[in-house]
């Protein structure tokens, strides 16, 4: 049982195995051709990893860092209004009503960290979510709604500070002032007069102040102000930059997924977030807060599918499962929070490339046999201790919990850990299987005829001959490069045949075609490559924007994020800091009116 | 205003009482002669496919003898058709045998490829809106005003995050158009971004389905105080939605053209049950209103299980599922059987569980009857259709073993439906009716068998005698299969009171009409 786990499925190519072992050809239209000329301009948004979603741009190569060459312009989106998801529904209720009740909601409606969906690649594309509030997702909002204004009628002392018999000047005062928290901005006059009509109407209704303060509660728990969080800027119909209180929603919920704190609100209110030196100031306070980081941890760790570690299926005796009791027994359990640990340890000290350079690792006594490591602390299997690796690994590609969640049951995958990697590192857009019968058939055969071959031999069969090397030229490297990795992790020189791996690659055009000793050279040439920062700056920017977006790393937004962060200590808080005062962040274009 | 004219007495009479819930509806005084019941839909669905020579009756189309699978619906007879031998020719790329097969059997349109869900990539999309929602856009009154129609579902847990097996409803209607709710995905399969039809997805909460029907209900019979106590509820909840849509109505002005939808939907949503609420303080929750009063609200802790687990090849499980599946699914059809007989909705599915469920049951596999297993992770251990399809299986080997677990879960899933149909049968609807004579209620399945096959498939109608619909039929059409649309439209027939459905339904509906028909003699308009 892996602790706090959610989510848990195969890769795509896991999962089309059969398929992907035999995946030899592609139809070289397929190929991953320019993006920019292949898809409209600006497409190829934040889809998760994985698979034949034909996502992500092209990369950048060696020597093409800068803008010169960048798409569209670097304000992104129009100006829109974004609904909050229910992850972020759930942190602004416990933020307004505590943690008691937001608890509860949390059990009760199945929203919350803790949630199926809470941790999809962005939010907003999974189908639980959507960026609209339909009939099935409002039925569910009305019934929080309610359960809120239920809730204050049940706590009205407490919650109002008006005591057990409020007078009406007191609760109008508290329903005022929780809308103007609710909205996460000072209401307008419309707004104030409206949330007032319903305590006065329902006052009307019932006669009691109780039952106009629940009433008033459920009318701001289902105001779209609360659901949506606007992007409209100050004047209609004009591009510009948010309003200082949208920023404020915007920075918070892109970094903590929680309504803006106190702190932020007052910076908003004193107009101290439109310099880029407020909004770094802002955005290295809420990256110091645990909630912030455990937000971005948890968001780069559904973007790697780690989360497939729970439930991939490896034949191997020695990929152990845990028990409720203790489930560090397990490797899977262990693997899935070594990542969790390397995340929130790696993340935030050093550059981004540590992600994939790393020699460090956090490995407890159920894995250090795996890699081989004895460790430096005596204890039992929940003590995960800091761990240098050897030179055989380095970060987060050459571990268990990758490697495993990017395995077949019964082999390691070169073609699905090669498809990963292309996306996950280098957003290249990777091809979809061909459909074709007839292309079909032919890999088949292909498949039959190399049954019996090593997986270099595959490779390079893929590599030369038509129309498969169209496709796997360009990734099938990376996957080859890890083929030293059984598919419990474990590292081997010779493969189940007995036949030596050469761990030595050619690595696509994308690197020059240089050649990478091993898995770590390869890794290091990633963290070199300007297509890495692109591809993160592209992704975090996405995640930033919530919905909608279709930046690719060759968008001028990206490339504006991405000169920014070159200029920096090139980790992920100066990655983050950089979208945050990028354009592409805080200004909206005007988009057509009504 | 509508008039009901019922009889109390037998009204809770003939409740199911196995469902414990008391609906207590309000004598009413018919003010207008010849009110009758309206046409009703519920959408069901049982998972896996099943198994040709342990379903397909024995004997002539009225004189046949009930297979082990369909035994449990023996005293349904006279309000069952038996249907076998559906197959579609749909296309979904690189959509998976039930991730592909859902959508396709409530929509029968060709899907535009599967969801990059971060999954296996072969969830299928639905390519047009399903067959409930094309009803409640096209046939009168079918739509109440509020939400119009629930999805239910009694547990969720997939393999691989797919949704398109936990949802047979796609694509709201949307009021006052041609159109359906649509979004653009991205796609595992093709590539790129594509369009589906939004999937309406289910309630796994008894509980939540409750409270989102009943809602604008109190508790209580129908005494004056509990008139008034309902008035004001009603009106209080109207002063919240008012103020919901004076907020959407302002947002719609600051924001630009591309997000009027977007808010629109959101304020169709909030209008749509406040006009409930305006029809029921208009209709008067005091002295002579229609004011149905609110049942008893089901267990809270009872909701499906959610998760995705890839558990193939480890199919078992330290307990089994199956009593508290039970009671979920039946809580669900007591809340949907509430709905209708106070005539909330006329329009509902009921799904027990996906295609690639995680269910499990004990005691049905024969070489380890002390074990409980999950039925769809099982289901994989053998993949050929001839096997399913083959001689029933007997004794104690896995594979033998293996076949009458999977009938066994058939047969299961089938009598309790038939304990849900036969409370729908024994229940009066504020007419004085049976509920199932006026609920059409099609019972499907989105493969042919676990070897994923499309077809040939089973398909069961139930229901809709007053409509017209002419049970106690068995029609095997294996060898000359025919679409599964043919289902959808002979239930058309029903609830649009035609006997040419594809002329009544527009041409612009996405539904693959090739070669498609209603099944002769399954339908007759009543007299």
């Amino acid at each position: 049982m892996i602790p706090g786990l959610k989510l848990a499925s195969p890769t795509t190519m896991l999962a089309c195995a059969g398929i992907v072992a035999l995946a030899l050809g592609c139809s070289a239209s397929n190929g991953p051709k320019d993006s920019a000329a292949a898809q409209p301009p600006g497409s190829g948004g934040a889809g998760s990893v994985g698979g034949a979603a034909a996502t992500g741009g092209v990369g950048v190569g060696p020597g093409t860092g800068g803008g010169a060459t960048c798409e569209g312009g670097e304000i992104a989106d129009n100006k829109r209004v974004v609904r909050l998801s229910f992850n972020q529904l759930s942190r602004t209720i416990h933020a307004l009503l505590g943690d008691t009740f937001g608890t509860k909601v949390d059990a009760d409606f199945e929203i919350g960290p803790e949630s199926p969906t809470a941790r999809t690649f962005p939010p907003l594309s999974s189908p639980q979510e959507g960026s609209s509030i339909t009939t099935g997702l409002w039925q569910k909002v009305d019934l929080i709604a309610s359960a809120a204004g239920g809730y204050a009628l049940a706590n009205l002392g407490q919650l109002t500070g008006c005591g057990a018999a409020p007078t009406d000047a007191c609760a109008e005062a508290f329903v005022r002032a929780f809308a103007e928290k609710a909205y996460r901005r000072p209401l307008t006059a419309a707004e104030a007069t409206s949330i007032v009509q319903v305590y006065t109407e329902v006052k009307g209704i019932y006669g009691t102040i109780p039952e106009a303060v629940q009433h008033s509660v459920y009318a701001i728990m289902q105001s779209p102000q609360l659901l949506y969080r606007t992007e409209l800027g100050e004047a209609k119909d004009q591009a510009g930059p948010l309003t200082p209180y949208e920023l404020a929603s915007s920075l918070s919920y892109f970094l903590s997924d929680a309504p803006p704190d106190a702190e932020l609100l007052t910076a908003a209110a004193q107009n101290k977030l439109s310099a880029s030196a407020d909004i770094t100031a802002q955005v290295d306070r809420l990256l110091a807060t645990p909630a912030a980081r455990k937000n971005l941890e948890s968001a780069l760790f559904s973007y790697f599918q780690v989360d497939n570690l729970a439930t991939v299926k490896i034949d191997d005796p020695a990929f152990t499962s845990g028990t409720q009791a203790k489930p560090y027994t397990g490797v899977r359990e262990s693997a899935y929070h070594e990542v969790e640990l390397f995340l929130a340890n790696t993340l935030w000290s050093g550059p981004l490339t540590g992600l994939l350079t790393s020699k460090k690792s956090w490995v407890n006594s159920t894995l250090s046999g795996l890699y081989g490591v004895t460790l430096s602390a005596a204890g039992d299997e929940s003590q995960f201790v800091e761990t240098t690796l050897p030179d055989n690994r380095s970060g987060l590609l050459t571990q268990v919990g990758f490697l495993a969640s990017n395995s077949r049951p019964d082999l390691p995958s070169v073609v699905a850990r090669g498809l990963v990697v292309n996306k996950a590192m280098l957003c290249q857009t990777n091809p979809t299987f061909p459909t074709d019968p007839a292309l079909v058939a032919k890999i088949e055969e292909a498949g039959t005829k190399l049954a019996s071959v090593s997986e270099r031999e595959r490779a390079e069969y893929r590599g030369s001959t038509a129309p498969c090397s169209g496709c796997h030229r360009a990734f099938d490297a990376y996957g080859l490069a890890l083929d030293r990795y059984d598919i419990v992790g474990r590292y081997r020189t010779m493969d189940p045949q007995g036949r030596p791996i050469d761990a030595s690659v050619t690595l696509p055009a994308l690197f020059n075609n240089e050649v990478a000793a091993d898995a770590v050279a390869m890794e290091s040439k990633i963290a070199q490559n300007p297509g890495f920062p692109a591809c993160f700056g592209k992704n975090m920017l996405n995640w930033a924007l919530a919905e909608g977006s279709q930046l690719t790393p060759t968008s001028c937004a990206t490339q504006a994020v991405v000169s920014g962060f070159n200029e920096s200590d090139k980790s992920l808080s100066s990655l983050l800091r950089a979208v945050a005062i990028s354009k592409a962040f805080t200004h909206r274009n005007a988009g057509v009116s009504q | 205003m509508r008039q009901y004219r019922f009889a109390r007495r037998s009204f809770l009479a003939g409740i199911g009482g196995a469902f414990a819930l008391d609906v207590l509806l309000r004598n009413m005084e018919a003010a207008a002669e010849g009110a009758t019941s309206p046409a009703r839909m519920l959408l069901t669905h049982f998972p896996v496919g099943t198994y040709r020579q342990s379903y397909l009756p024995k004997g002539g189309q009225t004189d046949f003898t009930l297979s082990p699978i369909l035994q449990p619906f023996e005293s349904l007879r006279s309000d069952m058709i038996v249907l076998y031998g559906f197959q579609d020719r749909l296309s979904c790329p690189g959509g998976g045998g039930h991730e592909a097969g859902t959508p396709f059997t409530t929509t029968c349109a060709n899907s535009p490829g599967t969801r990059a869900n971060g999954g296996e990539g072969d969830d299928g999309v639905a390519g047009g809106p399903s067959f409930d929602q094309i009803f409640l856009k096209h046939v009168p009154n079918l739509k109440q005003s509020g939400a119009g129609y629930i999805n239910t579902l009694a547990d969720a847990r997939v393999d691989s995050l797919e949704t398109s097996t936990q949802c047979l409803s796609y694509g709201e209607s949307i009021p006052g158009g041609a159109d359906y709710r649509t979004r653009s995905i991205k796609a595992a399969n093709p590539g790129g971004n594509i369009t589906e039809y939004t999937p309406n997805l289910p309630e796994l909460s008894p509980a939540n389905a409750y409270a989102k029907l009943f809602s604008n209900f109190i508790p209580g019979g129908s005494t004056p105080g509990n008139n008034d106590a309902a008035l004001k509820a009603l009106k209080a909840r109207k002063s919240v939605l008012d103020h919901s849509l004076r907020e959407l109505a302002l947002l719609k002005t600051l924001a630009p053209a591309s997000e009027a939808d977007k808010i629109e939907a959101h304020a169709s949503a909030v209008r749509e049950v406040e006009k409930q609420l305006v029809g029921q303080i208009e209709s008067g929750a005091v002295g002579g209103g229609t004011v149905c009063v609110k049942p008893t609200e089901p267990d809270a802790s009872l909701k499906g299980k959610t998760g995705s687990k890839f558990d193939y090849g480890d199919e078992a499980t330290a307990t089994s599922d199956e009593d508290m599946h039970e009671r979920i699914g039946k809580a669900h059809a007591a809340v949907i059987l509430a709905a209708f007989q106070c005539d909330i909705i006329r329009v509902a599915s009921f799904q027990w569980s996906p295609g690639t469920n995680h269910v499990s049951f004990k005691g049905k596999y024969p070489a380890d009857p002390e074990r409980s297993f999950m039925h769809h992770p099982m289901s994989h251990r053998i993949g050929s259709q001839s096997f399913f399809n083959g001689a029933p299986q007997t004794g104690t080997s896995p594979d033998a073993s293996l076949y009458q677990f999977l009938v066994a879960i058939n047969a299961w899933y089938n009598q309790k439906t038939a304990d849900i149909l036969s409370s729908f049968k024994n229940a009066k609807d504020g007419f004085g009716n049976s509920v199932l004579d006026h609920t059409v209620v099609p019972y499907l399945t989105e493969v042919g068998d676990p070897s994923h096959s499309r077809g040939p498939k089973a398909s069961l109608i139930f229901g809709g005698k007053a409509l017209g619909m002419k049970g106690g039929q068995f029609l095997n059409f294996d060898g000359n299969v025919r679409p599964q649309v043919d289902v959808w439209l002979t239930v058309a027939q029903a609830l649009l009171q035609t006997d040419d459905p594809l002329a009544a339904l527009p041409a612009t509906e996405k539904f693959n009409r090739s070669g498609a028909g209603p099944i002769k003699g399954l339908w007759a308009k009543p007299a």
